[in-house]
């Protein structure tokens, strides 16, 4: 039989300790959470679970990014979010008892941890902060889907692009010893399309004007927000 | 074909308690339900159909019904030395961790198959 899996498999390990729903929790509680949890290194396109399948646990991202994507019924994929270090995927599926309504694929290199239903379910039970940190994750998620509905009818592609960039600098951004700010994320042109609800050529189109006007920079697939409150007022938020 | 040691036949009064305790999924498309190098999620009992073991996009083993698979790996946190695809319209119970523990304490030693028992000793 193969050696152990050598990835970090305490919580206590895990480089993004500090921001997932379990992180309240404290020796053995968060040691029984281990010793019920799968870890697995993810390669870029490979499938975490599939829409329409039933739901058989909660993904806990420990590093990576992975793309939540819904197919429509003309086969037509559309990226809804992306689930970063810290982020639970799955866990709405549980409590809804609802099949899964999205695909989850790791956009690159991922570690994520496997947590079975029956054991999710008894946790909630049991640990109040549990349960409060879930409940404080669907609430988010929520907020953030109202948000991007209301952005699909109130804002125009190249205002959805700006807002878009702003996002990924929110979750992905770092600075750089020159002032810009790097995106720390390489999604495809048809990834970025996908989110804002545009077509590749207009995605480019209005990617090319943004580096006209100076607000972000490319490098490859890296991109650099130069001129932040430029993008804001781009983005027309009231950030 | 080499046996890769990772399957187990299990007997049909076994399967049907486990098939009571976690009632069947079946998949109508061909799916990847185990990657190489990753651990299981779960355990899985195949009712009916078959599974493919892969080494390098290579069928190298497949397993039929009555077979068990990827216990020992989920509770041991071990990898998969391969990728196990489900072929269409084939059935298995899911076993995941809790139930899994729910069975080795629910019945008695002597009824559990010998890869429980492994996990019992």
């Amino acid at each position: 039989m193969s050696k152990k899996n050598d990835l970090p498999f305490k919580c206590d390990d895990c480089p993004s300790k500090g921001q997932g729903i379990f992180c309240e929790l404290e020796g053995a509680a968060l040691n029984d959470v281990g010793d019920h949890k799968v870890v697995n290194a993810y390669k870029k396109g490979q499938t975490l679970f599939v829409q329409g399948n039933p739901p058989y646990g909660m993904y806990c991202v420990s590093k990576g990014n992975i793309k939540i994507t819904q197919v429509g019924e003309d086969g037509k994929e559309s990226i809804v979010r992306i689930a970063t270090a810290g982020d639970v995927i799955g866990h709405r599926s549980i409590f809804t008892d609802q099949y899964y309504n999205a695909t989850a694929t790791a956009i690159d290199d991922s570690n994520v941890c496997f947590i079975d239903k029956k054991y999710i379910l008894k946790l909630v039970q049991k640990e109040p902060s549990v349960a409060c940190n879930i409940i404080s994750k669907l609430g988010r998620d929520l907020g953030a889907a109202e948000h991007r509905i209301s952005s699909f009818y109130q804002k125009n592609v190249r205002e959805r692009l700006a807002e878009l960039l702003l996002l990924l600098k929110e979750s992905h951004g770092s600075n750089e010893a020159d002032g810009r700010i790097k995106l720390n994320i390489k999604l495809t042109r048809e990834e970025m399309a996908s989110i804002i609800g545009t077509a590749s050529e207009t995605l480019i189109r209005f990617m090319s004007e943004l580096k006209q006007e100076g607000l972000v920079e490319q490098d490859g697939k890296t991109i650099y927000i130069t001129d932040e409150k430029g993008l804001i007022d781009f983005a027309n938020i009231g950030y | 074909m080499k046996n890769l040691f990772v399957i187990s036949k299990i007997e049909q009064n076994f399967i049907d308690k486990l098939a009571k305790a976690c009632p069947p999924r079946l998949y109508n498309a061909e799916s990847e339900i185990i990657y190489e190098g990753h651990t299981p999620t779960a355990g899985y009992l195949l009712i009916k159909g078959e599974v493919h073991f892969l080494k390098r996009k290579r069928v190298v083993q497949t397993a039929d019904t009555g077979s068990l698979f990827g216990v020992l790996e989920l509770m041991n946190n071990q990898p998969l030395k391969y990728t196990v695809r489900i072929q269409p319209n084939s059935q298995v119970c899911i076993l995941d961790k809790s139930t899994i523990k729910e069975l080795i304490s629910e019945f008695n030693t002597d009824e559990l198959p010998d890869v429980f028992k492994e996990l019992v000793a």
